[in-house]
């Protein structure tokens, strides 16, 4: 948890008689001031717990410096103005506000120089460190004043391009759910700032007055150039570059080191070959195609109703007669005619018809979805390779799959599940060619292995977890306090302990997860072992878990967490045998329970050593009963046997000593 | 003096070891005895008929308390004896006549000596044993106590219930 002073990363203080602007998406930014050096300009962005931090946020910091955009510097845990914990990420302060719209057009002269070049220039520099934005748009380009350049705005506070509106992210993108769209290439980010300089050449928004789905189906019809241009005049300069910026094919697009110079790269001319259209369209449900990518969004959006003419033949023979496409019919006729050999590649593994997966489940076989939809995400990528995944009608890019995981409303997480359960990432990536399908089939494989384990620390959560590196806890019993780092959850329980229903375990199957992606891998030994959080194996394996994490992450005193640990019976002694030690070790533990000390009372209560002793001092004393209590009824049962034996002594004595007297007399007789 | 003189097992036929035959040659010696007696009233008449009176209480004891051991008898007999020895030395150094047996017997100091030690062996078989007994009794007592203490404190120290034991349970 943050410190007493509600430092964030012991340096950042927020200054509560500033607040900053609140960004796309609801994310508030806060003024901050570093201790070290109060002159910074700085601010700090609380993340929101259902939009967690880009997962490679660490590979901003540090490095070359990239211009005209904003990194961060710092994260971590910190308070807000009235106190309450929150997850901030500390970056530069803004240059001044958004540049948004409604202002008028913008000259082309300020475009090229105030936008085009400076944007360039930020995209450049990321591209060199691996990253994209996925968050350019007008309201999130900000700029001291009128003439001067813009600065690119925040972009790894959420999942890439989760809050960026539809109609600025190309087609494949755009159709995606919004958390699902993955980290994308450069190339993406080219198309948005192309969507952005139209806008603020237009100064309002093109296609205003269509609804994203109109959007998305112009943009497939003639082109994002032509639906975006359509009716509006540029000027031959702009046009070129527009043209270039936004082509459909990402690597037909100008390159962020080309709009540096922009009279080089308005004479680039990627001889781009127009998609074949077919006279005579193709109805899919109430959607009309014309060509081979409109048919492959339309049946990746409608699965229901493209499978039954897919699986007819219209769809194969469509490609052939009206498109004039053999090759690719080729293609579809190949990959139905496998799947009805019941391939189990091309039919997902063969199940006819299986349940779907329980969301959320953790334990059991992984099931396998019915073949159609595995036939008809490869139809969907073969027709059209540039296409995201399709799976029921929700599209995702596979990479993000882990973000979209988060927050997810129950039918979409059961989606998403079918996709890593049923290797579709797999073949997703084989069918497109893409060059990094065999990271994502060993990604997938992981993934699955973590399915396919039992327990508490298995399942989707963990799955979850480990997709997405940012994530705060989710587990109820912390309150609502977020923890994003092992290093914290000890900390955070402990606070949350004084509101805490003490009856239960402190402990779930969120924690569980959390910490079998998070903490030391030594740890996940014992998260895997865990089977609920009752038994008695378990309860001194969540306190060996705990009292491990204080030792290595968080020495502080844990006085609250202690005592809901000893509430709920954790530090138990009742198999010791030895009353005497058990009543010494009691006050031991208690005195550690009170000094906060997990790891003290784990010491005490799980010394292999003192317990191998107490049990041989047990078998022991056993033993001495054994003997004692035979000693015992032998005693109690001989006192007829010792009274006997006491009255022929008695007589033997006595008849001794009349003998003794009988020779005195004979003796006495024979001396006179 | 040991275990083998504890009367066996009582309603039960005397099968176990404990089970003490009669002695071999048991009617020939009460013969040999008799024949011995029959000889001393024969040959030394005054002799015998002193030795039946001052024994006379042995007699008696052997009939009133007949135990397995006669072990009361003969100590009663043997302190009769111890005060016998002088009136029949006395007796055999007067001639050994009826008249002199008659003469000593009349003195009742020799008689109430005779019996006296008699009794006082009786009383001491009597007293004896108890003292004996008590004895050991509270000698068992201690160490019944000191046991008992013993085992109090293991009851008290182990959670002996808990001790897997493979005799079977554990009590005290």
């Amino acid at each position: 948890m943050p410190d007493e002073d509600g430092l964030i990363a012991a340096h950042y203080r927020i200054d509560p008689a500033r607040p900053g602007p609140v960004l796309a998406g609801g994310l508030r930014a806060y003024t901050v001031t570093d201790r070290r050096d109060p002159a910074l300009a700085l601010m700090a962005i609380e993340t929101r717990v259902d939009l967690p931090a880009r997962p490679r946020i660490g590979l901003s910091r540090g490095g070359p410096p990239v211009p005209f955009a904003v990194l961060p510097i710092e994260y971590g845990l910190g308070r807000d103005a009235s106190g309450r914990p929150g997850w901030f990420i500390v970056a530069d302060a803004l240059p001044g506000k958004a540049m948004g719209l409604g202002r008028g057009p913008l000259r082309d002269a300020d475009l090229a120089a105030l936008v085009l070049q400076p944007a360039a220039t930020a995209l450049l520099a990321l591209q060199t460190r691996g990253l994209t934005h996925r968050a350019i748009n007008p309201d999130n380009l900000f700029r001291a004043g009128p003439s001067d350049p813009v600065t690119l705005g925040p972009f790894w506070a959420a999942p890439p391009a989760s809050l960026q509106p539809a109609i600025f992210e190309p087609p494949y993108m755009a159709v995606c759910v919004p958390t699902g769209r993955g980290d994308g290439v450069i190339a993406d980010d080219i198309y948005a700032l192309g969507v952005t300089m139209l806008c603020l050449a237009l100064g309002r928004l093109p296609l205003e007055h269509l609804d994203d789905a109109a959007v998305l189906r112009r943009k497939l019809h003639v082109g994002s150039f032509a639906a975006l241009t359509e009716g509006v005049s540029l000027s031959p300069l702009l046009a070129d570059l527009l043209s270039g910026m936004l082509a459909e094919d990402p690597d037909h697009r100008l390159s962020p080191a080309l709009l540096l110079k922009p009279e080089q790269a308005r004479a680039r001319r990627v001889a781009a070959r127009a998609p074949r259209r077919a006279q005579q369209p193709l109805t899919v449900g109430n959607i009309a195609v014309s060509s081979a990518r409109e048919l492959a969004f339309a049946m990746g959006q409608l699965h229901d109703r493209a499978y039954p003419i897919l699986k007819n033949g219209d769809v194969e023979r469509w490609i052939r007669r009206g498109l004039g496409d053999a090759h690719l019919g080729m293609q579809v006729e190949e990959l139905m005619r496998r799947a009805d050999a019941g391939s189990p590649i091309a039919s997902g593994r063969g199940a006819p018809d299986r349940a779907r997966p329980q969301a959320g489940s953790t334990t059991g076989p992984l099931q396998h979805p019915p073949p159609h939809h595995q036939v008809l995400m490869r139809c969907v990528a073969v027709l059209d390779p540039l296409a995201p995944l399709f799976w029921r009608g929700t599209a995702v890019q596979p990479d993000g799959i882990g973000a979209a995981l988060v927050g997810a409303a129950p039918e979409l997480a059961s989606t998403l599940e079918e996709i890593v359960t049923a290797d579709a990432i797999t073949q997703f990536a084989t069918d497109q060619r893409r060059p990094d399908h065999a990271g994502l089939r060993e990604e997938q494989l992981i993934w699955r292995s973590w399915l396919s384990a039992r327990g508490p620390a298995g399942g989707w959560k963990r799955v979850t977890y480990a997709m997405n590196p940012n994530l705060a806890c989710a587990s109820p019993l912390l309150g609502g306090r977020p923890v994003v780092r092992a290093a914290d959850l000890l900390p955070a329980l402990d606070e949350a302990a004084s509101n805490a229903d003490r009856t239960r375990p402190p402990i779930d199957a969120h924690i569980a997860a959390f910490l079998s992606v998070r903490a030391d891998s030594t740890l996940v030994g014992e998260l895997l072992k865990l089977t609920s959080f009752a038994g008695p194996g378990d309860r001194l394996a969540v306190l060996r878990l705990f009292g491990r994490l204080q030792m290595r992450l968080c020495p502080g005193a844990l006085p609250a967490l202690a005592g809901w640990l000893m509430t709920c019976g954790f530090a138990t002694l009742d198999d010791w045998l030895s009353n005497k030690t058990r009543a010494e070790l009691q006050l031991r533990v208690a005195d550690a329970a009170g000094l906060g000390q997990i790891s003290t009372i784990l010491e005490l209560v799980d010394d292999d050593a003192a317990r191998r002793a107490d049990r041989a001092g047990a078998a022991a004393a056993a033993v001495r009963v054994r003997q004692l209590t035979s000693a015992l009824s032998e005693l109690k049962g001989d006192a007829p046997r010792r009274a006997e034996a006491a009255r022929l002594l008695g007589t033997e004595l006595v008849a001794g000593a009349g003998l003794i007297a009988s020779l005195g007399a004979t003796l006495a007789l024979a001396l006179q | 003096m040991t275990a083998k003189s504890v009367p066996a097992h009582s309603g039960t036929v005397p099968t176990g070891p404990d089970h003490i035959a009669p002695a071999k040659g048991a009617g020939s010696k009460m013969w040999m005895q008799g024949l011995g007696c029959g000889a001393l009233l024969t040959f030394a008449a005054p002799t015998a008929l002193m030795l039946g009176v001052l024994l006379a209480p042995a007699v008696l004891c052997l009939v009133v308390e007949p135990g397995p051991d006669r072990g009361q008898p003969r100590a009663v007999a043997l302190g009769c004896a111890a005060a016998s020895f002088g009136p029949v030395w006395h007796l055999w150094l007067a001639g050994d006549t009826l008249a002199q047996t008659f003469a000593s017997l009349a003195d009742l100091q020799t008689i109430i000596l005779a019996w006296g030690a008699g009794a006082c062996a009786w009383a001491l078989c009597q007293v004896l044993p108890v003292v004996v007994r008590s004895g050991w009794d509270m000698a068992a007592g201690k160490k019944i106590r000191e046991i008992e203490a013993e085992l109090a404190q293991c009851q008290k120290d182990w959670r002996l219930d808990e001790v897997p034991s493979p005799s079977g349970s554990i009590g005290g």
